[in-house]
């Protein structure tokens, strides 16, 4: 209301006071400064992408190019393609059961009280306290043992299970919100328990569901540290394991690498541009919401 | 250190973009989209921002006339950890604001103006009314941001794999190499422990906000 106000006073310049305009001018300012240092760094990787590797020796890396060149997008491209094939491969099977998993786990957590519900929310959720880091000998080990390690289906797994915690969280915490009469009245007319989630519970989550798709999303095509330890061989890594084959031993060529890097990151740049607005309901309902 | 600087410029921005602004979408575009970059590709950004040769940073400080100030960042020991946490703030600023701007926005108006008619300013508004209603978000920040300096490994993997000598050899690191390369499996489930204990701490008090809600203005 109070800031309402003053920007009706300030777009009236003879009445205005003039340090007001003066405060939003350095506002403005402010905000504009932070938002180019911000964007700099990926308008600098954006810019050495295009030059070949004699222009950026030659030239300070905040003149455009002189002669920009498609050359280091191409031959990057070819190289990762197999290992961008295989992020997909591995990023949407591992999202759509992330998910799902989660969406039944949290609804028989929310929903069907049995004993010890409680305990197992707490034990889920509370496992986000566990660094990635520490589960890492275990969890290789144990992939070896059942032969899953190095393959799609390890991964998968390993990001389906890894994602519960943040999954049941924020769909448990939705369905609770949902009245018990549509539940209760569902139920007297006969659906399952199944049907119930099927039906009225999941159509009412559309929201959450959504939020938790595209948080996934980002995040698997994002990892890179699991997709490592788990995947590490050409055959079967995504596309930011391989990224690491750009830094040569000796020299590297920075355009190469830069371009490779884009590549690399546009698909989840893409998804969070379309839907910035599911990102922040995403992280703030897990976050703040009572 | 490594928790100051998100939380800084993230609370800056979002009191800023808060107070109506055009283009509020831009803005926070413009600063929450690293954090949709993978923190490979983050790491890569950054070791060409750095490039002593042909890197920005440095490119940055000739062009204005500073090139005393201009360093191979990444190969000294001493400023490769403030470089590497340059790159991780980058990112996390972006979070800390949006989390920030959900919570000024979930502050009820009559609330500010009720402070405003008793006559208190801009600076006593903000920090007798403002900021402590803004506890549970600040809870939020911290907390995640310490758990994930303890599980730090893909920028300074990619950036530096611990270098130069030991001086960037973060837990992870550590973790990593003595698990998978120097076949070392008990050296590693070791560290993972100091790990985790590190990090509960930051987990704690995060976890524990998560379960109980206790965002209620």
């Amino acid at each position: 209301m109070v800031a309402v106000a003053s920007e009706r006073v300030s777009s009236r310049p003879r009445v205005a006071p003039r340090p007001l305009r003066l405060k939003r001018l350095l506002l403005y300012l402010g905000l504009l400064i932070i938002s180019v240092l911000w964007l700099a760094p990926i308008g600098s990787q954006l810019n050495t992408a295009f030059k070949s590797q004699a222009e950026t020796y030659a030239t300070p890396a905040w003149q455009l190019p002189q002669r920009p060149t498609f050359e280091n997008f191409d031959r990057a491209w070819a190289k990762i393609q197999p290992q961008f094939v295989n992020t997909f491969i591995i990023t949407i099977p591992s999202t759509l059961m992330s998910v799902g998993i989660g969406a039944l786990a949290a609804y028989s957590i929310s929903r069907l009280r049995f004993v010890g519900s409680e305990l197992l929310y707490l034990a889920i959720v509370g496992s986000f306290v566990i660094p990635f880091g520490s589960i890492v000998p275990t969890l290789v080990n144990m992939l070896d043992q059942l032969g899953l390690y190095d393959t799609f289906a390890g991964i998968i797994l390993t990001h389906a299970a890894h994602g519960q915690m943040i999954m049941v969280f924020m769909l448990a915490r939705f369905f609770k919100g949902i009245p018990d009469e549509v539940v209760d009245a569902a139920r007297v007319d006969g659906c399952s328990a199944l049907g119930v989630l099927w039906n009225i519970v999941l159509p009412l989550s559309t929201p959450a569901l959504a939020a938790g798709v595209i948080l996934q999303f980002a995040w698997i095509w994002n990892d890179f540290f699991k997709a490592l330890i788990i995947v590490p061989t050409t055959a079967s890594a995504p596309v930011t394991v391989a990224l690491q084959g750009f830094t040569g031993q000796y020299a590297t060529e920075v355009g190469y690498r830069s371009a490779a890097s884009l590549i690399a990151a546009l698909p989840s740049l893409i998804v969070f541009v379309t839907f910035q607005r599911f990102f922040v309901r995403g992280i703030t309902s897990g976050a703040l919401k009572g | 250190m490594y928790t100051v600087i998100p939380t800084l410029i993230g609370l800056a921005v979002a009191l800023l973009v808060d107070s109506k602004v055009r283009g509020e979408a831009l803005f926070k575009g413009a600063i929450f989209t690293p954090w949709a970059i993978s923190p490979v590709v983050v790491g890569f950004i950054w070791t060409q921002m750095y490039n002593p040769s042909s890197g920005l940073v440095n490119g940055a400080l000739r062009a204005v006339g500073l090139p005393q100030l201009a360093h191979p960042w990444l190969a000294d020991a001493s400023l490769v950890l403030p470089a590497i946490n340059m790159a991780a703030s980058w990112v996390r600023t972006g979070f800390a604001m949006v989390i920030f701007l959900a919570a000024l926005r979930g502050i009820p108006a009559e609330l500010i103006e009720a402070a405003r008619i008793d006559g208190a300013g801009l600076w006593q508004g903000l920090w007798h009314i403002v900021l402590p209603l803004l506890r549970p978000a600040f809870t939020v920040v911290i907390g995640t941001s310490l758990m994930l300096s303890v599980g730090a490994f893909d920028e300074v993997w990619v950036m530096t794999k611990g270098g130069p000598g030991f001086s960037s050899y973060l837990l992870s690191v550590y973790l990593y190499i003595s698990t998978f390369q120097t076949h070392q499996a008990g050296l590693g489930a070791a560290i993972g422990v100091v790990m985790f204990l590190l990090s509960s701490v930051g987990g704690f008090i995060y976890v524990r906000h998560m379960i109980r809600g206790e965002a209620s203005y």
